[in-house]
């Protein structure tokens, strides 16, 4: 069981190390096309935002728009601070205090 | 991820190629791809990212398995709030025209549907490919507006 596991945590280190440099490997060869090129500009904003917007929308698995979903409310709060600020440690910080104090109202 | 990075990773040697791929996630890439925006790409940059983030993590890991039996549910604390959080600072500077609002739109529709009705994390790999595609396709269409 134990070999097991350890195999496991190989082989998916294996396949995203793949991934992260096999790029890499096979535009050494064939040069980065332009069409490619235009298309890779936008991927930062594109995976930004598909790693956001679920986990504020969806927390638990399901669509909760409501007021009871702190996720939301804290993270229209912290796309403000960073709009405003534009600094990290600024939105994670009173972000995390937001939804640390929506939990503690939520207890009362 | 790695795609994206690739055209100013391929002029590194491969040795340095290989250990920066080796660091790459989400938070070294995103941090790599903003200083890029900013002041351009450097290899250093991204591997002292890495690097931190690397050593936090282990260590994080570590105090975590040790303190982690003591607090019932660490997600009720709403700790995890501080990945969406990091990545709003970093996505919220990048939506200043019209084709990144549009990008940024059209993905955070895919990846909202993607995740309420496929498995697992196919949302992210589905969203991102689509809207880059289509901003890709519109940066084409204004090159050719601008030539007329």
């Amino acid at each position: 069981m134990r070999s097991e596991i350890l195999f496991i945590i190989l082989g998916m280190a294996a396949v995203t190390y793949l991934t992260r440099f096999g790029c890499l490997v096979l535009f050494r060869y064939t040069g980065i096309p332009s069409f490619l090129h235009r298309w890779l500009k936008h991927i930062p904003t594109a995976i930004l935002t598909a790693l956001i917007m679920p986990s504020l929308l969806l927390p638990k698995g399901y669509l909760d728009l409501t007021m009871q979903n702190h996720y939301l409310i804290a993270g229209i709060l912290a796309a403000v601070i960073a709009y405003k600020s534009r600094n990290i440690i600024a939105t994670v910080g009173l972000g995390i205090m937001a939804m640390i104090t929506l939990n503690w109202l939520d207890k009362m | 991820m790695g795609a994206s990075l690739a055209p100013y990773m391929m002029k590194l040697p491969v040795p340095l190629q290989a250990i920066l791929s080796f660091g790459l996630v989400d938070e070294s890439y995103a941090l790599t791809i903003n200083r890029i925006n900013s002041s351009g790409y450097s290899a250093l940059y991204q591997l002292g990212c890495s690097l931190t983030l690397y050593i936090t993590w282990a260590i994080s890991t570590a105090v975590g398995v040790v303190a982690g039996s003591y607090i019932d549910d660490p997600l009720q604390w709403g700790l995890d709030f501080a990945m969406p959080a990091t990545f709003l600072v970093l996505l919220i500077p990048r939506l200043v025209d019209k084709q990144s609002l549009v990008v940024c739109g059209i993905a955070a529709v895919t990846a909202v549907l993607g995740a309420m009705y496929l498995p697992g994390k196919w949302y992210i790999i589905i969203a991102c490919l689509l809207a880059s595609a289509i901003g890709g396709m519109m940066e084409r269409e204004g090159v050719n507006n601008h030539a007329q």
